[in-house]
């Protein structure tokens, strides 16, 4: 698969290029999120890998200027150490489907769970919460 | 214009000794009344004209004496009426005297900059009795960057028969005290996003030298990368639960609640543990309800807490050791057990088991933060709900905790 991998660390960027060749995978990299976008249009990736803290334009900008200015529907896995509720909850209303929390994944595990997403992906509705239906918001 | 005795001392009489503590409810006046504290200069010779006298310095005593605290006084009466409030108070609190004197507490509370009122706490001191210390009431005030914190104290005022003849409630200004609060958990917010990527890169490069598409170490230089992998990830599992332990000491927990099928989730959680258990060739047993039973918490949260319990079960088990989860449920809760055969916590560990890096002298070989009970709690009372553990010290130990119930539309047709 071709996967854009959007990290402005460069010992990261390099550690995550590294395993995902490894695994078979054709990779591009970008520093921020308006590199990031030029080399989408570019490459075509099926995934993009998304840093959200990124100089010049963050994860969220990205997303919004690629929905908004090209026609890719790229794969998006969110990838952050700042990962507190209202970050995921922003992340996948901008239009990531998975966010990972970075410190959590590296190497294999990282590999694993962005293939096992990206597989995934048709089978489950983007919002994964599920709530069993039909529901009386109220507490008993 | 008089005064009105609230609570009882001793005025008039021989004695020229003792006092009392007496409340002097100022009718008619705008100053409320005094808290006087009345010591035995009293005499049958002294006329009506000079009591007053003396009561009247007294009041301007009182009056500076209150004027000078840099806490604010309120006193109840038994009934919860507002028989004095100073000016601190009421300068603490945004009311005007009017408006909350000889009216019920609770209106000193009502203004609408009062983000956290007291007087569910106030009113159970006042049932019970008893003292009680209210942490924080915050009041946000105009063109302040941040709200005032308040503690609020309150103390029964004990008559000479022994009963409580009033309520005083003390209002002291912990803003110093919050802010230093909120540096410390910026501070250590900030410094474990700073460690985490770092962290991050270690591990990132330990795993690439581990992989042997990057070339092939020998034994050594495998066992010490190996090392260093898992000390990284030791380090990254402590900075988290040091950030959360932060977080949920701050209030912030719970913000994605959503309805989780609990025995669905338990067996979807104990699938992650199967190689764990096989490894020590632990036995599991579970006792999850029939019927379907739903929850409405965050669900990494519920996670969290299972996967801490569960940790601790296989860390202090023995090889071959039996761990049991139990799921109960009533009404309106329900309650999970996870029971272990393992060593067993004595009854002074159980004491401090919940508190942050309280690890325990027996658990010297253990690899853990010290933090997973303490966020549990803090996770499970931000749910409302309680967690505890028992054991006698030497056949296991066996945690509990309890979630509010959540029914779907159907099941509270058919209860």
């Amino acid at each position: 698969m071709k996967l854009l991998i959007i990290e402005d660390n460069k010992d990261l960027q390099g550690i995550y290029q590294h395993n995902f060749q490894a695994a078979g995978h054709t990779v591009a990299v970008a520093d921020n999120g308006l590199d990031g976008l030029n080399v989408a249009v570019e490459f075509q990736p099926d995934i993009v890998l998304l840093d959200i803290m990124t100089p010049e334009m963050d994860g969220y900008g990205f997303l919004t200027a690629l929905h908004n200015n090209t026609s890719l529907t790229p794969f998006v896995v969110a990838c952050s150490n700042i990962s507190q509720a209202d970050d995921i909850e922003a992340a996948k209303q901008a239009g990531a489907e998975v966010f990972l929390r970075k410190s959590d994944y590296v190497g294999a595990e990282l590999i694993k769970a962005v293939e096992e997403a990206y597989a995934a992906r048709d089978m489950r509705p983007k919002q994964i919460i599920e709530e069993p239906a039909p529901i009386d918001d109220e507490q008993f | 214009m008089g005064f009105v005795l609230a609570a009882a001392g001793t005025l008039g009489g021989n004695t020229t000794e003792g006092g009392g503590l007496f409340l002097l409810a100022y009718a008619g006046g705008g100053l409320g009344g005094w808290l006087v504290f009345h010591r035995g200069y009293t005499h049958e010779s002294q006329t009506v004209s000079d009591i007053r006298h003396t009561l009247h310095e007294e009041q301007l005593k009182s009056a500076a004496l209150l004027a000078s605290l840099s806490d604010g006084i309120i006193v109840v009466s038994v009934h919860g009426n507002v028989q004095l409030c100073s000016d601190i108070a009421l300068t603490y609190l945004g009311a005007e005297r009017g408006d909350v004197l000889h009216k019920s507490y609770e209106t000193l509370f009502t203004q609408a900059s009062i983000a956290t009122n007291p007087s569910t706490a106030i009113s159970h001191a006042i049932a019970d009795k008893l003292p009680t210390t209210i942490k924080l009431i915050s009041i946000h005030q105009k063109n302040q960057p941040h709200p005032l914190d308040l503690s609020a104290s309150v103390q029964p005022i004990i008559n000479e028969d022994g009963d409580v003849g009033a309520y005083m409630i003390t209002l002291h200004d912990i803003s110093s005290f919050s802010r230093a609060e909120r540096l410390k958990s910026d501070f250590i917010s900030m410094a474990g996003h700073e460690l985490r990527t770092p962290m991050t890169v270690i591990a990132g490069y330990s795993d690439l030298l581990l992989n042997p598409t990057f070339g092939k170490l020998n034994k050594e230089q495998q066992k010490f990368v190996e090392r260093t992998k898992q000390t990284t990830e030791h380090l990254i599992h402590f900075v988290n639960n040091m950030l959360d332990i932060n977080r949920l000491e701050s209030g912030q927990q719970d913000d994605r609640p959503e309805v989780v099928n609990l025995a669905e989730e338990c067996k979807h959680i104990l699938a992650s543990f199967r190689a764990r258990f096989k490894q020590k060739h632990i036995r599991v047993h579970t006792h999850l309800p029939a019927n379907d039973v739903f929850v409405k918490v965050d669900r990494s949260r519920l996670q969290q807490v299972f996967d801490n319990l569960l940790s601790n079960a296989h860390t202090y088990s023995d090889e071959r050791g039996e761990i049991t989860i139990d799921i109960h449920t009533d009404t309106d809760t329900i309650a999970i057990s996870i029971g272990d055969n393992g060593q067993g916590i004595s009854t002074d560990n159980q004491k401090i088991i919940f508190n942050k890096f309280s690890r325990l002298s027996v658990d010297t070989s253990a690899e853990g933060t010290g933090l997973g009970l303490a966020i549990s709690r803090e996770i499970v009372h931000g749910w409302g709900g309680i967690i505890n553990v028992e054991s006698d010290g030497v056949h296991g130990s066996t945690f509990r905790f309890t979630i509010p119930r959540y029914k779907l539309k159907q099941q509270k047709e058919t209860l």
